[in-house]
């Protein structure tokens, strides 16, 4: 405190000596001084995303309904809807590998979870989109027995870590003694299910699942009458865009808990090893899903009902465009790029790194989520071989090519990227050669990706000196 | 139990190939602090390149195949040569621009040369993207046992595969440990810059290590062949990140701990997939498993040094 006040001394000192007239004239500056934010973050200002919002809703949603109503043709509206997936991929994982600067693989893997658990309900629960209760049931349900189980993992590492004053390692080995019994309890009692005897009496945890299950089942069944009632009153018109968004938020909410359950020890990681882990991650859980009876396996899930279309789609893209911009330039974003800058100096400044990238992570992994759920609700079927790691990577590409930092860039290079293989269709075979051989050549020659990380100015900024206001350009 | 130590050799012989893959990670990583994505890749090339020769030279055909263990050593000898060029083709022109620059972008181009010799690979007029037979035929009496003690049988490709294994890797040690050309490796990875004040010509240690690392994998992928005898430009991708695994495993950096861990995860893998009820649909998701736990408890691996960092 007290160095800066005697910084501050000097200059009234000194323009105060010269002569009265002088000391007047700083006094009218005076207020200047207390100028808000534009002086303190520069060009962040002309950083705002709202007023491009009108623009966009007026021009995207009427083009998309255009697009849709098959005038361009079938193959162009598919292009145009991936388009869309690839925009809100490329801009969730720019939270997390640009603005956040944790290099993720891992991406398509919140992808799948969304996917397969807007699928599974809507085929299941939705009655063809009449029922948006019975899908909010599903999810409450799902909620509660996650909670439940997820509260007695955590005091058992808790109970793990008790004996931290044994030895160092001995919480370390306890989890994996907990992980290996897991496994092995799990496999013995689906073996047994699957010879059709009863589950063995030691499978502790399997019963446990079962147990689960049931509350599961029985949330469901107790349900079911009120969730029908509460349906029953909706007006038609009403039940389906409502179970829609229930879907598309409860996919991303379950896409968001993967985020925070995998972000959690994961992001403790730095660089090469994250990428590994999030690689791993996301592999463990297509391989899951491979291995998931209700989720269809191997085969996929079929006949799930379509609701998704490019109004929608657009929707959702400006939604994440909206969201992922406000996140990056608020106070918050500040943080997260702080510990993208320096993870020693901005936890030395009292940020809670840890707490920062998570943050990061589950709101790139929400609209990840978001986007496997409007995937699965537009292709009637889905497979576990539609979300591996080529995927991801091509995500990382999008991200890197426009720009790490730069979510304008992480726009423009999906769109670009998604063009530019249909594009290269004529030379099919050359066409991931020249795809793969582009990424090296972007990274030697231009590391720093197309937009690096500016973005696109207001339009205030970009057009004032059309619409006549000096102020627009100067700010 | 003669089950259970059957499953053990096999284990170890696949897990010693995982080892030599493993080892140019580390080395790789130990000097470079870099995750070479691209080195799976260079595995496939090893394997494939064997099967492109023979057909080019004419040794293997559509109807015909020369049965002569001279000929099949000619062409793993020309593969393993490749291998070594291609490592150090990958170091000169993808990795060496951006040696300065933030390691991330060097992880990029990682993949993106991954991506590009399994594309490249892909091309029908290289390879292809359907899976061929290994031509295993050009080395007569390679299926039969070596021997067997109490109904354990040892066959010869995993006898073959661990003796091979045994002499690179003390070939290895006496390049690292009692070489002048080692000295300098050791020294590079120790610290970067203080070797080159004192004298050791980087580039070239850079490039040398990138070419051990390349040849032993081109060997791990002929070996691999020969034990799965079924090449496709695809075939180096898990076994690559498997490899990773056990190089993170052993603890990054550290050679002996690459080996050690190559061959944990290689029991560990065969052990589960015999004993595990549905283990062998889990086979792949084995290494993550191990890789996160490994990542939680013990980061530095089991052999590794505790590096704290400094402000």
């Amino acid at each position: 405190m007290s160095p800066k006040r005697s910084d501050q001394l000097p200059p009234p000192a000194q323009s105060s000596s010269p002569s009265a007239g002088a000391a007047g004239r700083t006094d009218a500056r005076a207020p200047e001084h207390h100028d808000p934010a534009p002086s303190r973050w520069p060009g962040l200002s002309s950083l705002k995303a709202n007023a491009w919002v009108p623009l966009a809703i007026v021009l995207l949603v009427p083009l998309a309904a255009f697009v849709e109503s098959d005038v361009v043709g079938r193959y162009n509206a598919r292009i145009v809807t991936l388009i869309g997936y690839n925009v809100i991929l490329a801009v969730s994982l720019q939270l997390i590998n640009g603005v956040s600067g944790q290099f993720s693989l891992g991406h398509v893997g919140f992808m799948a979870v969304g996917a397969y658990l807007a699928a599974y309900p809507a085929k299941t629960y939705a009655n063809n989109f009449a029922d948006p209760a019975a899908v909010l049931l599903f999810y409450l349900a799902l909620g509660v027995v996650v909670g439940i189980m997820g509260a007695v993992l955590y005091g058992l590492l808790r109970l793990a870590g008790l004996f931290k004053r044994v030895h160092r390692s001995l919480p370390g080995v306890a989890l994996l003694v907990l992980i290996i019994w897991f496994a092995v309890d799990i496999s013995r009692a689906a073996s047994a299910t699957d010879a059709g005897l009863a589950v063995p009496k030691w499978c502790v945890w399997s019963h446990g699942m079962g147990g689960l299950q049931d509350l599961f089942d029985a949330i469901q069944a107790h349900g079911a009458s009120a969730a029908a009632a509460i349906s029953g009153h909706l007006p038609a018109a009403i039940a389906g865009p409502v179970c829609f968004i229930v879907l598309l938020i409860g996919a991303g909410c379950c896409a968001a808990g993967a985020g925070f359950v995998v972000g959690l020890p994961a992001l403790r990681l730095r660089g090469d090893y994250l990428a590994i882990a999030t690689l791993g991650m996301a592999e463990i859980i297509r391989i899951s899903i491979m291995n998931s009876r209700p989720l269809g396996g191997a085969l996929g899930l079929t006949g799930i009902p379509r609701y998704t279309n490019l109004v929608w789609l657009y929707g959702c893209v400006v939604l994440t465009v909206l969201f992922v911009w406000r996140v990056t330039y608020s106070a918050r974003g500040r943080v997260i790029m702080a510990v993208r800058e320096d993870e020693i100096a901005a936890s030395a400044v009292g940020i809670n790194t840890t707490r920062q990238k998570v943050t990061a992570f589950v709101f790139g992994a929400f609209f990840a989520g978001v986007a496997g759920a409007l995937f699965a609700l537009n292709e009637y079927s889905i497979t576990p071989t539609r979300f591996t790691l080529d995927r991801s990577i091509e995500v990382v590409v999008m991200v890197t090519l426009g720009g790490l930092g730069s979510i304008t860039g992480a726009v423009l290079a999906a769109i670009v990227l998604t063009i530019l293989p249909e594009a290269l269709r004529s030379v099919a075979e050359y066409r991931m050669i020249i795809y793969s051989s582009l990424l090296i050549v972007i990274m030697l020659a231009r590391p720093q990706g197309l937009m690096g990380t500016r973005e696109l100015p207001s339009p205030k900024a970009l057009f004032g000196r059309w619409w006549g206001s000096r102020k627009g350009v100067t700010a | 139990m003669q089950e259970f130590v059957q499953q053990l050799i096999n284990g170890l012989s696949l897990g010693a190939i995982y080892a030599l893959i493993a080892v140019g990670y580390t080395m790789v990583y130990g000097v470079l602090q870099l995750i070479n994505f691209a080195h799976g890749d260079v595995f496939m090339v090893g394997a494939v390149l064997v099967l492109l020769i023979a057909r080019g030279v004419g040794w293997v055909g559509d109807d015909h195949v020369t049965h002569s263990w001279a000929a099949f050593g000619v062409c793993a000898a020309l593969s393993v040569a490749g291998c070594g060029l291609l490592g150090f083709v990958i170091e000169r022109f993808a990795y060496r621009p951006l040696r300065n620059r933030p390691r991330l972008n060097s992880l990029i181009t990682a993949i993106g040369v991954s991506l590009l010799l399994e594309y490249g690979g892909q091309h029908p007029k290289v390879f292809g993207p359907t899976p061929r037979p290994f031509p295993i035929d050009m080395l007569p009496g390679v299926g039969g046992r070596l021997f067997s003690i109490g109904g354990v049988v040892i066959t010869r490709i995993d006898g073959m595969i661990l003796a091979i294994t045994l002499v690179l890797m003390l070939g290895l040690s006496y390049v690292v440990m009692r070489t002048r050309t080692g000295l300098g490796l050791r020294a590079v990875s120790h610290r970067f810059d203080v070797a080159a004040l004192m004298g050791v010509n980087i580039d070239r240690i850079i490039s040398f290590t990138f070419v051990l690392g390349s040849t032993l994998a081109g060997v791990a992928g002929i070996l691999f062949a020969i034990k799965y005898p079924k090449v496709d430009p695809l075939m180096g991708l898990l076994p690559g990140i498997k490899a990773f695994v056990a190089a993170v495993f052993g603890g990054i950096g550290n050679i002996t701990g690459a080996v050690l861990g190559g061959l944990i995860l290689g029991l560990v893998e065969v052990l589960a997939v015999g004993y595990l009820p549905n283990g062998s649909q889990y086979r792949d998701g084995i290494a993550f498993v191990i890789l996160i736990a490994i990542l939680l408890v013990k980061p530095s691996g089991l052999l590794g040094k505790n590096v704290t960092e400094k402000v």
